[in-house]
């Protein structure tokens, strides 16, 4: 950023020297202004050594005084016009020394004729676009990256030998291809031709600011600094520009915003190639032009419960990104490499979006790959290939592991806490048990049939078990747990697992709410109050909740809308969730955004809590979980609610194995499987190496960013693992922002020119002259003089040191 | 060169003489060094000595005429001697505040090194059975031992001379004045100072003593630092005498002082040839044989100018 003296000196500046003061000072600035104001204050230096000599003389008794006196007589007014001379010389060669090390220049707008000397040299800052979108074919045939290389190609061949250029690509993350001002054009032109196009994101703004530093840290002179932004301009960034003058933000307007502001203080140019010429001709880019592109925007699994032999549904969500509709194409859908449907869709309209499903069977446990696929009728519709298939990574599981924590066991099931809980999760593992032992833990093997398997322990046996095994923890009416226990279970959760609590009349509020609410720390999201009877007087009042549940009795309610994992239940008013009776309950008191209700007390109070704790989730029910404190274990939809509360407890296995490109895989590792050999086959073929990362204990494997969406296979000895990789579908929109949008968001401080128009180079205005060397041959001129003039003026050189002895005798 | 003579020589050099606190044994061993090497006896050429012969004229004491010569060549010749004459001597030694200053360099101050060279030339001139005195002065006459050649002026002189301290101010013109009225006879007068007056005071003084047919030899001492001033840096001169003050840069003001040190000594050098004195320069780091031998030189010299041949 330019600065110049009036800045240094501050506006109070004589008011009727300013306007000359103020032309002279606006026509130097510097590239370094804080070393000019040190340069000046160094200026000082000559004058306090002086001063300081002055005060460290050394006292000489001397006998002829006379002729001294009198060669000092001789030599007052001379001596004092050669100091004079001597020190304005040494301030001038120290400050104009500091003046030349702080650069300064001549704006282009400078009046004075020092043009012809200095140096004009330029930093050209490139911003090349290689995100996915680049990879869209243009109406010529080639690729938007193709043009934009070719355009940063000619852009480099106009430049002067001696500019600087850097280089940054816009793909996430930002990589500084050069990131220091580079000069040798062999090198600059190689770099360039290296860049590929990725299927990477983009990121714009990150681009922006990597540009800003680059030209912050950039020596040449401010008003010579110039950004070409080589891009496809997506309309999406351009589209939520912020408010006027907003400069704030992360958004990509914000961050061109700060750039443009800080070039155009500089006198810098800040010119956008833009590489998409299905522009209006005249050579300035037309109204917006949709580019035709179809996409498959989203694949996923909509089923709740995913376990062998269940039914999965998996929906794609295909995109028609252009300005057409289109009709004729064809849905695919392929199941660990088998086309298992074939659909053909109906007319998707112009900006529409239309869904397909395919419902299938995992008949064995493990990863399964989905893979869905579009194929357009014609490539006139479809500008990028890439976005024509999506992946899905499936974690089928024969079971869900629980582990069930018993605060009171009893010899008789039904008087227990949990036996109502468990027999709920798995009807036939209790059904199987012997009812006589009392509290048992299932066996580690569970049917088949059951889609959770079930281990019940008493809570003083909870510290034996390893959470990691178990997908999802149910406490119910545990009295108390130690610290160390509370922390093992926010480790549990963070995780990624699942924890359910069930109060009661064991609970200790004291030991809940220090221990388990840990100041917001914990897994609980709220305090536990004191335990409240239900009063039936003060059952809200009907308009109050919805979900069409009767406000007779002292109850449950559902929010409207309803929470997602009751939401099936409000179609059904009369279901026996709403007819169970609720005697009393634990309120907790919540913060705001702390949780979701997922269920209301008739009287408008939180019964059922869900929360966000790490990558897993903690589901607190203010009542009892057995029929202590309510009914509800007796109704009949009470299996259905717990085993949804299981299925949103439990963690989302294969998320972690759905990954966007430019995102690294992570796979957590047991003990026995870190010795086995591993290794991970791309989506290309190509084998790659993992790497083992400490996690938490135990060791992971990593590998990563992808760099290609499709299907990656991770091998742990004789298991294989399945990844999915897809590309970020705001990508997928390949519309371009029109001259307007960018003129409204920048106003008219930027060029917009197309990649393919002569003159592409072509700078906004004349360059800054830098004036350093001209300063640094007056100093050394300067420095000529000063020797000279010290040895004219005959000061001491190489005469012995000596001082004077009064001898007094006696 | 034997051993022994080499002894004495070094006791020549001041920095060896700055080691030996006794004036009196300072000057023994600079008369003794001086002559031993120079191979000749102090007494050569002090006593009467043959000069030529000429015709006997008409008037001539008969006592004079060779007898030998006549016996060959049967003429009358007349034997010529030089003249014997006595030549008193007055050394007057500057005891101002300015003569007791010494550079680090310099071993010897200035008045130290008058005082050896005033003592050791009363010694010469006593070994010569001529008379001599001393006068001492700063801003006035302050001591005066009249000339004499009896035994015991050598002690007096030495007792005078040795630890005399500088008082205040220098005033050469006045203390010359006073001495000039208390000489009487003609007198080789021997001015050791290092002239730190106003030079046209000085060369008053000088004048009224040369009025009174006084011979004079002017030994203008200085201090190796005051011919060169070699300091460097800020610096205070406090002068000597309560001259003042002075805050400067001495590198700046060398030449302007080399210049006004120059100036000064010609105008005593032109204001001394003008009255027929002796004027010299001497650095207190210049050997004491150096002065010795100037002094009897200049001695010699003024005893052939003054001296006409005489038939004895």
């Amino acid at each position: 950023m330019a600065y110049s003296l009036v800045m240094l000196f501050g506006p109070a500046a004589d008011a009727h020297a300013g306007n000359a003061a103020t032309t002279v000072a606006q026509a130097f600035p510097f590239v370094h202004p804080g070393m000019a104001l040190a340069a000046l204050l160094t200026g000082l230096i000559p004058l306090v050594i002086h001063l300081i000599n002055r005060r460290r003389f050394r006292r000489i008794p001397w006998a002829a005084m006379s002729f001294l006196m009198a060669a000092n007589r001789r030599s007052a007014s001379r001596l004092r016009f050669e100091q004079l001379v001597l020190m304005l010389v040494r301030v001038s060669l120290i400050v104009l020394l500091g003046l030349a090390i702080a650069r300064p220049f001549l704006p282009a707008s400078g009046v004075l004729p020092f043009s012809a000397i200095g140096s004009s040299r330029v930093h050209h800052v490139l911003l090349i676009d290689n995100s996915l979108s680049m990879n869209a074919f243009r109406d010529d045939g080639r690729t938007r990256f193709q043009a934009a290389q070719e355009a940063a190609a000619r852009l480099l061949a106009s430049f002067s030998p001696s500019d600087a250029v850097s280089i940054v690509t816009l793909a996430s993350p930002v990589q500084r291809v050069i990131g220091h001002a580079a000069f040798d054009g062999r090198v600059i032109r190689e770099r360039v031709a290296s860049i590929r196009p990725t299927q990477r994101a983009g990121d714009t703004a990150g681009g922006v600011a990597a540009a800003a530093e680059i030209l912050n840290a950039s020596q040449v002179a401010p008003g010579n600094r110039s950004v070409y932004v080589i891009s496809d301009f997506p309309r999406r960034e351009w589209a939520d520009a912020p408010n006027d003058g907003e400069r704030s933000g992360q958004g990509v307007v914000a961050a061109f915003r700060r750039l443009a502001e800080q070039l155009e203080a500089e006198g810098g140019d800040l010119t956008f190639v833009d590489v998409d010429d299905t522009a209006a001709p005249g050579g300035r880019p037309g109204p917006v032009k949709r580019t035709s592109n179809l996409a498959i925007t989203s694949l996923s699994c909509e089923s709740a419960m995913i376990g062998v032999d269940l039914p999965v549904r998996v929906v794609a969500e295909v995109t028609n990104f252009g300005d057409a509709p289109v009709r004729g194409v064809s849905l695919q859908f392929r199941r660990d490499g088998v086309i298992v449907r074939r659909q053909e869709l109906a007319t998707i309209r112009a900006g529409g979006v239309v869904l397909a499903g395919l419902t299938t069977v995992f008949a064995e446990p493990g990863t399964h790959a989905i893979e869905a696929r579009i194929t357009p009728p014609s490539r006139n519709v479809d500008a990028l290939r890439i976005d024509d298939a999506r992946f899905v990574s499936i974690d089928v599981r024969p079971f869900t592991r629980v582990l069930v924590v018993d605060g009171r066991p009893a010899a008789r099931l039904l008087d227990s806490q949990s036996g109502l809980l468990a027999t709920a999760l798995s009807p036939s593992v209790i059904a199987d048990a012997s009812l006589d032992r009392g509290i048992r833990k299932a066996p580690r093997r569970a049917s088949l049939r059951n889609l959770v398997a079930t281990t019940v322990v008493a809570h003083p046996e909870l510290a034996a078990e390893v959470l990691s095994t178990y997908d999802v923890v149910a406490l119910c009416n545990v009295p108390r747990l130690s610290a160390e226990r509370w922390r093992e279970l926010r480790r549990f959760t963070e995780r990624g697992g699942g924890l359910l609590i069930f109060l009661g009349d064991l609970v200790s509020r004291e030991n809940y709410n220090r221990y388990g609410c840990a100041d917001g720390n914990g897994v609980l999201p709220g305090l536990i109050e004191r335990a409240v009877d239900f009063d039936r007087t003060s059952v809200a009042s009907p308009g109050s909740s919805s979900g069409g549940s009767p406000m007779r009795h002292n109850g449950f309610a559902l929010d409207d809308p309803p929470h997602p994992l009751v939401a099936e239940f409000a179609d059904f008013p009369l279901s026996g969730l709403f007819a169970a009776r609720v005697d009393r309950y634990l309120p907790l008191t919540l913060e705001p955004g702390a949780a979701d209700v997922v269920l209301r007390y008739t009287n408008n109070v939180p019964a059922w809590v869900a929360a966000t704790v790490g990558d897993g989730r903690v589901l607190v029910s203010t009542t009892s979980a057995n029929m202590d404190w309510n009914n509800l274990p007796a109704k009949g939809d009470f299996v259905s609610l717990m085993l949804n509360a299981v299925a949103f407890l439990a963690p989302q296995r294969g998320q972690q194995r759905n990954v966007l490109v430019g995102q690294s895989l992570r796979e957590s590792l047991t003990p026995v499987q870190s010795a086995m050999p591993h290794s991970i086959t791309q989506a290309d073929g190509v084998n790659a190496q993992t790497t083992l990362v400490p996690d938490d204990g135990s060791l992971a494997l990593s590998f990563g960013p992808v760099e290609q969406a499709g299907f990656l296979s991770l091998a742990i000895g004789p298991q294989r693992r399945i990844f999915a990789a897809n590309v970020d579908p705001a990508e997928c929109d390949l519309a371009v922002a029109t001259h307007e949008q960018v003129n409204e968001a920048l106003g008219q401080s930027v060029r917009r020119v197309l990649s393919a128009k002569a003159g592409l180079n072509e700078s906004g205005g004349s360059r800054s002259t830098e004036l350093g060397p001209v300063v640094l041959y007056v100093v050394v001129a300067l420095l000529l003089v000063e020797l000279w003039l010290a040895m004219r003026f005959g000061l001491p050189r190489g005469v012995p040191a000596a001082t004077g002895t009064q001898v007094k005798l006696g | 060169m034997e051993p022994s003579k080499q002894d004495y020589r070094k006791y020549l050099d001041p920095k060896v003489l700055a080691k030996i606190s006794g004036l009196e044994l300072r000057v023994r061993l600079i008369v003794e060094g001086f002559f031993s090497g120079i191979h000749h006896s102090p007494r050569r050429g002090l006593s009467a000595e043959f000069a030529d012969h000429r015709v006997y004229a008409q008037g001539d004491d008969i006592r004079h005429i060779d007898w030998k010569v006549f016996g060959k060549t049967d003429k009358y010749y007349i034997k010529e001697y030089e003249q014997e004459t006595n030549l008193n001597v007055m050394l007057v030694v500057d005891c101002s505040e300015s003569m007791s200053y010494r550079s680090d360099p310099a071993l010897m101050t200035k008045h130290e090194y008058a005082t050896s060279v005033a003592a050791a030339i009363a010694y010469l001139t006593l070994q010569q059975a001529d008379a001599v005195g001393v006068a001492l002065f700063d801003d006035h006459l302050s001591h005066f031992v009249r000339p004499s050649n009896n035994q015991q002026q050598w002690k007096t002189i030495v007792h005078e001379l040795d630890g005399r301290t500088g008082a205040a101010k220098t005033s050469i013109g006045r203390a010359l004045g006073e001495l000039a009225e208390r000489l009487s006879h003609r007198l080789l007068i021997v001015l050791i100072s290092d002239l730190f007056d106003d030079a046209e005071d000085i060369l008053r003084g000088l004048k009224q003593l040369r009025y009174r047919r006084h011979e004079l030899i002017v030994w203008n001492l200085w201090d190796p630092a005051e011919l060169t001033l070699p300091f460097n840096g800020p610096a205070l001169f406090e002068g000597l005498e309560a001259t003042g003050r002075l805050a400067s840069d001495p590198g700046s003001l060398r030449s302007r002082y080399l210049e006004e040190v120059e100036r000064f000594q010609s105008q005593m050098r032109a204001g001394c040839a003008h009255m027929l004195a002796d004027y010299s320069v001497f650095n207190t780091a210049t050997p004491l044989d150096v002065a010795l031998s100037g002094y009897l030189a200049t001695r010699n010299a003024r005893l052939r100018q003054r001296s006409s041949r005489v038939l004895r």
